[in-house]
């Protein structure tokens, strides 16, 4: 080859290279709105949660009783953070009701903590037969999900507490029966 | 080699184009053990309220991976109390099929809400403004409520 088609072929290679490169970005560039530096960050933070002391909570249960997570003594206790607006958290309430009555002999107590309208949350434990109790609260919820590592405020956002009162793992997003069954086979003394 | 040279850096070229699109376009987060999501600003930017002789529109940009549900798109008057409207008027959505939820229209990408001012009435300054949404790897954001100036 000679040096000048050796030049144009390298001339056509940068010109594709660069509307290839350009193709992309232009891609997304209309679509994607303007994202503040730093907005995408790892706002799950579990690294800085998980074997720390769980955050203190004291929130009204669905029968409007003051509860905090030293109401259950001795207990592995799998927080449940979800509300009736959030499809995912709906999709995950028979895999907890589940749990609750397949681990609650190891030593679980599955607990909810609902961000929402107490009375929509008591139709619908009445209506899914809840076989656990739920915390309700509004921005409280979001405020106690911070110090729990979500400090973007999703849901589905599920905690398992140690009886001795350390985060041992967390979980943004839905849980489903295959893995809170190796949840448990991890953690509790089954 | 300079041809080659040239391939390599044009695929690096692409390959970190393709990352940042996976990457604020938060399709490719794995949840569980940390996932990086949009914060719910960024995921739903509402680009403010804008009057137009008798109309106002409100403007959201969505991100990709990212919707709103129509139903529980919500607009009222903050100030001056009572000033009449009528709306929100909103273009029809994309179909989705809950199995909790049924049948309801979501928004992406971009959305425009229309509200239609009477002609002898003062015109709302200010809009309160309630919207919620998800993300498609499987969580969802709570209820958010905004004050708006409209422009």
């Amino acid at each position: 080859m000679s040096g000048f088609s050796r030049q144009a072929v390298l001339v056509a290679a940068i010109a594709f290279t660069a509307g290839a490169a350009g193709f992309w970005v232009a891609r997304w560039m209309p679509q994607t709105p303007t994202v503040a530096e730093g907005a995408v960050a790892r706002l799950l933070e579990p690294e800085r949660i998980e074997g720390q002391a769980a955050a203190a909570v004291s929130l009204p249960d669905n029968e409007g009783k003051i509860r905090t997570l030293k109401d259950w003594p001795g207990k592995w206790l799998l927080v449940n953070f979800w509300a009736t607006w959030c499809a995912p958290c709906m999709h995950e309430i028979p895999a907890l009701i589940d749990a609750q009555a397949r681990y609650e002999k190891a030593g679980l107590q599955v607990l909810g903590i609902a961000m929402d309208d107490p009375e929509a949350v008591r139709a619908l434990m009445k209506e899914k037969a809840f076989n656990y109790p739920s915390l309700i609260g509004d921005e409280q919820v979001q405020l106690v999900m911070e110090q729990f590592g979500n400090t973007i405020g999703a849901l589905p956002y599920t905690v398992l507490i140690a009886p001795d009162g350390v985060v041992r793992y967390v979980e943004l997003g839905g849980v489903d029966t295959a893995k809170l069954d190796n949840l448990m086979q991890r953690f509790l003394p089954l | 080699m300079a041809f080659a040279r040239t391939l390599v850096v044009g695929l690096t070229l692409i390959a970190t184009a393709a990352s940042a699109e996976s990457l604020l376009g938060g399709k490719s987060s794995a949840l569980g053990k940390g996932a990086d999501l949009l914060a719910v600003d960024q995921a739903f930017q509402l680009q403010g309220a804008t009057r137009r002789g008798h109309e106002i529109a409100l403007d959201w940009s969505i991100a990709p991976g990212y919707y709103l549900y129509r139903h529980s798109l919500k607009v009222s008057v903050d100030a001056p109390a009572k000033a009449p409207f009528t709306g929100p008027e909103l273009p029809k959505g994309v179909a989705m099929n809950d199995a909790e939820f049924g049948n309801v229209e979501i928004y992406r990408g971009s959305l425009q809400a229309k509200l239609t001012l009477p002609a002898d009435a003062a015109a709302p300054r200010t809009l309160r403004v309630k919207y919620q949404g998800c993300a498609d790897i499987g969580v969802c954001y709570p209820p958010q409520t905004r004050l708006v100036a409209v422009k």
